[in-house]
């Protein structure tokens, strides 16, 4: 059922229903079962500051805080005002870049349980601003698919989201946990998309994810079962050789997957809060992500020199072009310059991206 | 803790060889200079009586307070002073430990190794919880698990050298905290280095991350790369000082580090001087490149003299050339 280990599952007494996948992921395990009353916000951050992610602790909890909350961007790139559907943090995968290791202080696997009852609330949201299109992802603090198996959150969402024309709902994933998605009747307004990169990023410093082809075959699956599909090349690394394997990596989408029906594909070089990289010297020594020439961006990010982010790009766009020349391309967190200088167009601002990404999910499902 | 235990305290000379003048499980006085306070000794006296517990189990008592002042004493061979001793069974060593810090926190500030000091001590008696909660801001320090563990880790793993560089404001705490995540001999090896240099707090910050980018990135040891010819040369320089050698240390490193980056500067600031601005003009790239924006300043003592530099400025056909070399060549 599961492919993560788990010793320890922390219950949250009347967080949600305690269901016979989590049952059966506990005998399994032979996990201890850990009731509390109420965790705090803090609870565990003991375990972080040694730098223990505490992957092996499955913690269902009720979540404070918006669930449906908009990407945060920054002001000095253009962002593409996506909506964040916090259903967890933290996912079983171990990706030396995540940078979820710097923001969060509450460590374990944690699935917001009380999402079935909160899930009326935001969908009114939704449903209040019938004009507006919500590009709706639970990819961004946790892999969407990863936790799916005991978490069933694609059993709760995509029927929900299914019946909204003003909303899409994206599921990113570096997992082939798709059984449960394919179990559910809906496919409409429902994107499945995977984060790629090349082969040896993905040997590498993607621990624990399943390799780019059984991705592509989890993605073809999806296709071939109706499912609207996207990919994210986000974060390109430069690595030693890195334009044969991200072609690489391109060749093996043209051969598994049908352009046509892919609403977009991100390009997004690697970025991450200088705080980030004593965190990832300790955690992956062996890392090579932090090999590039790092200089601060505006956003106070450390991000790739300039001309090298360019080259990236404008390498990637040609190779994915030239397989189709429609993928709805666009770029993550990047200058209007970089834009023009390495996609020969851009939108602009925040807004001309929003617009360009909504007039893909037109184009799709309409 | 609100109990007063001076009744219980007893004051009188006491024989110095009476005193284990080691500094004890209380004492917390790191990087000091003793001169001032025997300056003081010397022209006014002992002011304040060192603290003394009597001992149970051997004839010599232990200090409790006034490590310094004892090694003041000792110096200027005083054989007996005057001390307010507890008899042994009058406090327990937590009690001790607060007579101690809160008596040098109300005369001076710690400097981060005392600080270090005084929280494992503490360790070996508290609760981990009670201290961070409790006693780290009494120390002027944030209430977190990461920053006990900081000052622990100086006390108990720096050594020496770096410990008297901290104390002595030579090293940074960044840099310090820095130093703390490499092996010994990496660490070792860089103080060693530092020494040699005047590194104000950013470049210490910035020195090290470039020494272990390249040694991780180039597969040498610390070592190794700090015995680099061109790094011993700049060592070994004597025509410059130590803030010249700094500078030219961090230069070799930065283009070590950064080769496209150094490479599009140069190749910027060379395409400007090209450009033969009129006197008082200057052009700035962004940082890095990064913004959008590049910036002229124009320096002019009059109106007259601002429209002549315009018009000379207009004449210069190759200014729009100006931008970052590398992105022309892609």
């Amino acid at each position: 059922m599961t492919e993560f280990p788990v010793s320890k599952v922390i219950f949250e007494k009347h967080a949600g229903v305690l269901n016979k996948y989590i049952r059966q992921l506990i005998e399994k395990n032979k996990a201890t079962m850990v009731e509390y009353e109420e965790t705090g916000r803090g609870e565990g951050a003991e375990e972080n500051a040694a730098f223990h992610m505490g992957k092996d602790v499955l913690h269902f909890l009720s979540y404070k805080g918006e669930f449906l909350k908009p990407c945060p961007g920054t002001r000095e790139y253009i962002c593409c005002g996506y909506q964040i559907l916090n259903v967890g943090t933290n996912c079983p995968l171990n990706c030396s870049y995540c940078i979820l290791q710097y923001y969060f202080n509450n460590p374990h696997l944690r699935v917001h349980a009380n999402l079935e009852k909160e899930l009326p609330r935001l969908l009114a949201t939704i449903d209040s601003q019938p004009g507006k299109i919500f590009r709706v992802g639970t990819g961004e603090f946790t892999d969407s698919l990863a936790l799916d198996p005991v978490a069933r959150w694609t059993e709760l969402l995509v029927p929900a989201f299914s019946k909204r024309k003003n909303a899409v709902l994206e599921l990113k994933t570096k997992t082939t946990h798709i059984d449960g998605l394919l179990a559910v009747r809906e496919r409409d307004r429902i994107i499945v998309s995977w984060s790629l990169n090349s082969s040896y990023i993905c040997a590498r410093e993607e621990h624990g994810a399943a390799s780019i082809e059984k991705r592509l075959k989890a993605a073809r699956r999806c296709q071939a079962d109706g499912f609207k599909i996207g990919f994210h090349f986000d974060p390109l690394i430069c690595h030693d050789g890195w334009k044969e394997q991200y072609a690489r990596t391109v060749d093996l989408m043209a051969h598994y997957v049908d352009p046509k029906s892919i609403i977009w594909i991100s390009l997004g070089s690697f970025r991450f809060m200088p705080g980030l990289k004593p965190v990832l010297r300790k955690r992956h020594p062996g890392t090579c992500i932090l090999n590039g020439e790092f200089v601060m961006g505006l956003d106070g990010k450390m991000r790739y020199f300039k001309p090298m982010r360019m080259e990236m790009y404008a390498f990637m766009r040609e190779k994915l072009e030239q397989w189709h020349p429609d993928l709805g391309l666009y770029l993550c967190m990047e200058s209007d310059e970089i834009w023009e200088k390495s996609m020969g167009w851009s939108p602009g601002e925040n807004s001309g991206l929003s617009r360009y990404l909504d007039e893909r999910v037109k184009t799709i499902f309409e | 803790m609100t109990t007063d235990f001076s009744a219980a305290t007893s004051s009188q000379m006491v024989p110095v060889d009476s005193i284990d003048c080691s500094p004890g499980p209380y004492c917390m006085s790191f990087g000091y200079d003793l001169n001032p306070l025997i300056l003081s000794i010397e022209s006014v006296g002992l002011l304040n009586s060192p603290i003394l517990l009597a001992s149970e189990n051997s004839h010599r008592m232990v200090i409790i307070a006034g490590y310094r002042r004892i090694q003041a004493l000792k110096r200027l061979r005083f054989r007996s002073f005057p001390c307010r001793v507890f008899p042994a069974s009058a406090l327990d060593p937590l009690h001790c430990l607060l007579i101690n810090l809160y008596e040098n926190l109300s005369t001076r500030k710690l400097n981060d190794v005392e600080k270090g000091m005084v929280l494992v001590r503490m360790g070996n008696i508290v609760p981990e919880k009670t201290i961070i909660e409790q006693y780290l801001p009494v120390l002027d320090l944030v209430p977190r698990k990461d920053i006990f563990l900081l000052y622990t880790k100086i006390a108990g793993e720096l050594e020496e050298p770096g410990k008297t560089a901290l104390a002595e404001g030579r090293l940074s705490l960044p840099a310090a905290k820095m130093l703390l995540d490499l092996d010994k001999t990496a660490r070792d090896e860089i103080l060693r280095f530092f020494s040699n240099l005047m590194l104000n707090m950013n470049q210490q910050r910035q020195l090290i991350d470039f020494i272990m980018d390249i040694s991780i990135i180039e597969n040498r040891s610390v070592p190794n790369l700090l015995v680099d010819p061109s790094i011993r040369e700049m060592e070994t320089d004597v025509r410059m000082n130590a803030p010249q050698k700094a500078k030219a240390v961090m230069k070799w490193f930065r283009k070590r580090r950064l080769p496209s980056v150094v490479e599009a500067e140069r190749g910027f600031k060379k395409s400007v001087s090209e450009l033969r601005l009129p006197d008082g003009v200057r052009i700035v790239a962004p940082p890095f490149f990064e913004g959008p924006d590049y910036r002229m300043e124009i320096s002019f003592k009059n109106g007259l003299q601002l429209a002549k530099v315009l018009k000379d400025l207009s004449t210069i056909k190759r200014l729009v050339d100006i931008g970052n070399p590398q992105e022309k060549e892609r």
